[in-house]
């Protein structure tokens, strides 16, 4: 039998969540002043800019189990950059992540492979500067990185994961390995969400 | 020959007198900034480009004449900088002066930039018109790497008749 696990690439979670502050009443909260006359005059200028928060989450890779040799859990991984704006330069910060599986019956994101008649179980854990943590499928789980400005501008500069700061780790279980049949397949996807 | 002494001295006295006036108008012109807008900006996610703000608003002097105009931002030193609790966004002035036309000239925090022309004040203390265009320039790459959140800060004008 042969498992295949697909991480795929086209699937590369970007997320840009704005911060929407009160717009309206910060627009009345000043008006620029004007000069009077004078031997000199002066007057004043307000600026006020809203900048929403960037979040970048790239470097993923398919992920290939291989073939089931018969007896045993089957496990791989995959190291990956989670970038956000805004953070303090070698301070850490969080930020939340949501997975998502192929789905079943009961749940749209349940991890899930399937060989196109069954569908078999997976788990995904993640691992970074706290440690690694068990995803639950569609709920958000909150991770902690370094995730300096430098982190985000370096991988829009060079448009990749030079210095990968997060793995996910997929556990395909001996029950449920020994519950199918053929090559089965699947997609997770991975969504970055500025805390 | 008195009389004409007289009437030379009065002449002289009133020459030096239309002088002292004349010379005192130029230390003393009156003159007027206005007309001048608050900067609101959204820096939408992933901003590509910079972000330019143009707006316009009015010198005016009484007589007319070249002036200079200095500007303090809010930033550390004076900078041109807006600021959201520790952090800050650098950005650009530049300034054009329409009655004396050319381009955009860009404005150092604290050194007045001259050879500037205001226009006619008028009755009432009021300023017709606009003279002069206020550019304001935050860098893509500053947006990019700057913390979501409210920034906010302000540009001091200050005209100086020269």
């Amino acid at each position: 039998m042969k498992f295949l696990f697909r991480l795929k690439r086209n699937l590369v979670a970007v997320c840009a969540v704005f911060i929407i502050i009160y717009f309206g009443s910060v627009n009345n909260l000043h008006a620029a002043i004007q000069g009077n006359t004078g031997a000199t005059s002066s007057g004043n200028v307000d600026i006020r800019v809203v900048v929403g928060e960037l979040a970048l989450i790239n470097g993923l890779n398919d992920i290939s189990l291989g073939s089931w040799p018969g007896a045993g859990d089957m496990n791989g991984n995959d190291a990956f950059c989670v970038a956000i704006t805004g953070a303090v330069f070698n301070q850490p910060k969080n930020y939340q992540l949501r997975a998502s599986g192929n789905g079943d019956t009961i749940n749209p994101a349940a991890f899930t492979l399937s060989n196109g008649v069954d569908d078999i179980y997976y788990r995904v854990f993640l691992t970074d500067l706290n440690g690694q943590i068990e995803l639950l499928p569609g709920q958000i789980a909150t991770g902690t990185q370094f995730l300096a400005d430098i982190t985000y501008i370096l991988n829009l500069i060079f448009g990749g994961c030079f210095f990968p700061n997060a793995t996910v780790d997929i556990l395909v279980e001996e029950a449920e390995l020994a519950s199918g049949a053929g090559t089965h397949s699947g997609t997770l996807t991975l969504e970055l969400i500025p805390e | 020959m008195s009389i004409a002494l007289a009437l030379i001295r009065l002449r002289k006295n009133v020459v030096f007198v239309l002088f002292a006036i004349a010379a005192g108008s130029h230390v003393d012109a009156d003159i007027l900034i206005s007309k001048l807008d608050d900067i609101t900006i959204s820096a939408s996610a992933g901003q590509a480009n910079d972000i330019v703000v143009t707006n316009r608003f009015c010198v005016a002097s009484d007589p007319v004449g070249p002036y200079s105009l200095e500007a303090l931002g809010s930033g550390v030193n004076n900078a041109f900088a807006i600021q959201n609790g520790p952090y800050d966004i650098l950005f650009e002035v530049l300034l054009r002066d329409q009655r004396t036309g050319g381009g955009f000239r860009p404005l150092v925090a604290g050194v007045p930039l001259t050879g500037l022309l205001t226009r006619p004040l008028r009755r009432g203390r009021r300023c017709p018109g606009n003279t002069a265009r206020l550019r304001i320039i935050i860098r893509s790459a500053s947006l990019q790497s700057a913390a979501s959140g409210f920034y906010r800060g302000s540009l001091q004008l200050t005209v100086i008749p020269e």
